[in-house]
């Protein structure tokens, strides 16, 4: 039972992790756009999307350290802060990402 | 060969007092209970249970795996303690006994007893205990999850199975209106941003409906806000847990919740004196599983029965033996039917069943075996042993398209059943046919 748990709970973590990856292209790709001042509204949603639910979930497949950086870029796109600020903040996020997922 | 050693090598003579009849749809796989026992007094409770629909057995026979509701050990069969330790990893014990003291209460509490009842025994206490113990065993917590985020969502599904709860999972939040009445949760854990629907108004459309007024909602969200929080709780969220949050956290939180909503909704629903499903949310379940009847294409039979001139045991007897008739054949219907069945109490002596699955010719089938059964169980009254009957009316979706129509159809085959002399099961297609 605890097996069949655990081998499920990998699944799950390795599906989330895929996921990640796409996810930091996605947020890099967004860094990029921000330094040229080319991203998008919908990018913006997009990014909002995945940041919130990065602070959200991260820690249950064992990635709580993406939680606090997820959570700042959250809170920037929220206040609508400097295109560089939020570009900075998810250049960060980005790295932290990379780090978590080939550590 | 002692008690202890016989129940650990499986007894090869144990067997049951009466063997489990042949199977049909409506009607329950016995409850089986071990009775340990080295007074004679216990042959007359074997006796009694068996009337009131369990199956009881001597011990657990060869290979130790059949499933039993509880073993029933009488103090003097097992002075020591050996024999429901022995049990207790994987048996609901309950010990009879006679010695009053607090010492010896709290040596069965630190064994793990899960019920101490006096001897001699009254066994509409000890019918009580296999009630609360069957609904542990048989219908386990149910947790709907509402997340846009599927992957999260398995997780926490999958955390709550390993705790022993039934979960699934919903990504799509405008299905969960359907949801709800298909798979009738204990709880829903309800994100709160989601792209097809927020949280909020989600749950503010489940409250429109009556059902799911008390329907306890669990919000989960990365969400800091404090007003959006305070609405949350404002629209009957029962609680707010920010993510993040990890698994060991949410898992406990849930059980805890979906604990204390059963025991809550168990008040709410049940009648006080036998425990069964009040009128009113009998008609509500009525309404759910005729629907869901007309979706999947199962049967369901539908039954009214009466306990027969009532007003003459409590003129006779007195109240107080009229309550114990009813709550004797309350638990009878329980014993006796499985647990997926609906049983309420309809009226004063009135009792109203859903056999789901079930054709109403199979119900009725299953109810005349209950009926014969009850009829032999003598109660214990001033004037001595007394037995009681019952009649019944049942029903079926080809006799009926309406709740109110299914409910005055049984009612009928009901009526012509206590026309005919009472003491028997009527189907309403027998009326039709003459």
């Amino acid at each position: 039972m605890v097996e069949a748990f655990d081998g499920r709970f990998a699944e799950l973590t390795a599906a989330f992790t895929k996921r990640l990856t796409s996810e930091l292209d996605m947020l890099e790709k967004f860094g990029r756009e921000l330094e040229r001042h080319a991203a998008d509204p919908a990018m913006f949603d997009q990014v909002c999307h995945v940041v919130h639910r990065l602070a959200g979930s991260s820690r249950v497949f064992g990635f709580g350290e993406l939680t606090r950086p997820a959570q700042e870029v959250e809170a920037l796109i929220a206040e609508q802060a400097d295109p560089e600020r939020i570009a900075e903040g998810t250049r960060q996020l980005a790295e932290d990402i990379r780090r978590s997922i080939n550590p | 060969m002692t008690l202890i050693s016989l129940v650990k090598s499986g007894n090869p003579e144990a067997k049951s007092v009466k063997g489990t009849s042949e199977f049909e749809p409506g009607q329950a796989e016995r409850k089986r209970i071990y009775l340990f026992d080295r007074d004679p007094h216990l042959t007359d409770l074997s006796q009694k249970l068996r009337s009131l629909g369990y199956e009881v057995a001597s011990g657990p026979g060869d290979g130790n795996s059949e499933k039993c509701l509880a073993a029933v050990i009488h103090e003097k069969a097992d002075p020591e303690l050996e024999l429901t330790a022995s049990l207790i990893p994987d048996h609901k014990v309950i010990v009879l006994c006679e010695n009053r003291s607090f010492d010896f209460r709290i040596k069965a509490a630190r064994l793990g007893v899960s019920a101490l009842v006096q001897h001699p025994v009254d066994l509409i206490e000890l019918e009580g205990w296999f009630s609360d113990f069957d609904r542990d065993q048989q219908v386990e917590p149910k947790v709907l999850i509402v997340d846009d985020d599927d992957i999260v969502a398995e997780a926490y599904a999958f955390a709550l199975q390993q705790k022993g709860m039934r979960a699934e999972t919903l990504s799509n939040p405008l299905k969960t209106g359907q949801m709800v009445e298909d798979f009738c949760p204990d709880l829903i854990v309800m994100d709160l941003d989601m792209p097809e629907a927020n949280g909020l108004d989600v749950a503010r459309a489940l409250r429109l409906s009556r059902p799911h007024l008390s329907l306890p909602i669990l919000f989960l969200s990365a969400e800091q806000d404090e007003d959006i929080q305070h609405q949350a709780r404002q629209i009957g969220g029962d609680d707010f847990i920010t993510k993040p949050v990890d698994l060991a956290t949410l898992t406990n939180k849930i059980s805890i919740r979906v604990s204390r909503a059963r025991d809550l909704r168990n008040i709410m629903e049940r009648d006080s004196l036998t425990g069964l499903l009040n009128h009113v949310n009998f008609k509500e379940r009525l309404a759910a599983e005729v629907g869901r009847s007309r979706r999947t294409g199962s049967p369901i039979a539908v039954c009214l029965l009466d306990l027969d001139h009532f007003k003459a045991v409590n003129d006779t007897f007195g109240h107080q033996v009229g309550d114990r008739v009813i709550q004797m054949f309350a638990n009878c219907l329980t014993g006796s039917l499985r647990s997926v069945d609906v049983i309420a109490r309809y009226g004063g002596e009135e009792f109203g069943l859903i056999l789901l699955d079930a054709t109403p010719e199979q119900g009725a089938r299953v109810l005349d075996g209950i009926r014969r059964s009850f009829s032999n169980f003598l109660f214990d009254t001033d004037d001595g042993p007394q037995s009681v009957t019952f009649s019944g009316g049942v029903c079926g979706l080809e006799d009926a398209s309406t709740t109110e129509g299914l409910l005055g159809a049984a009612d009928k085959a009901l009526y012509e059943a206590k026309q005919k002399g009472r003491n028997r099961i009527v189907l309403h297609s027998q009326l039709e046919q003459r």
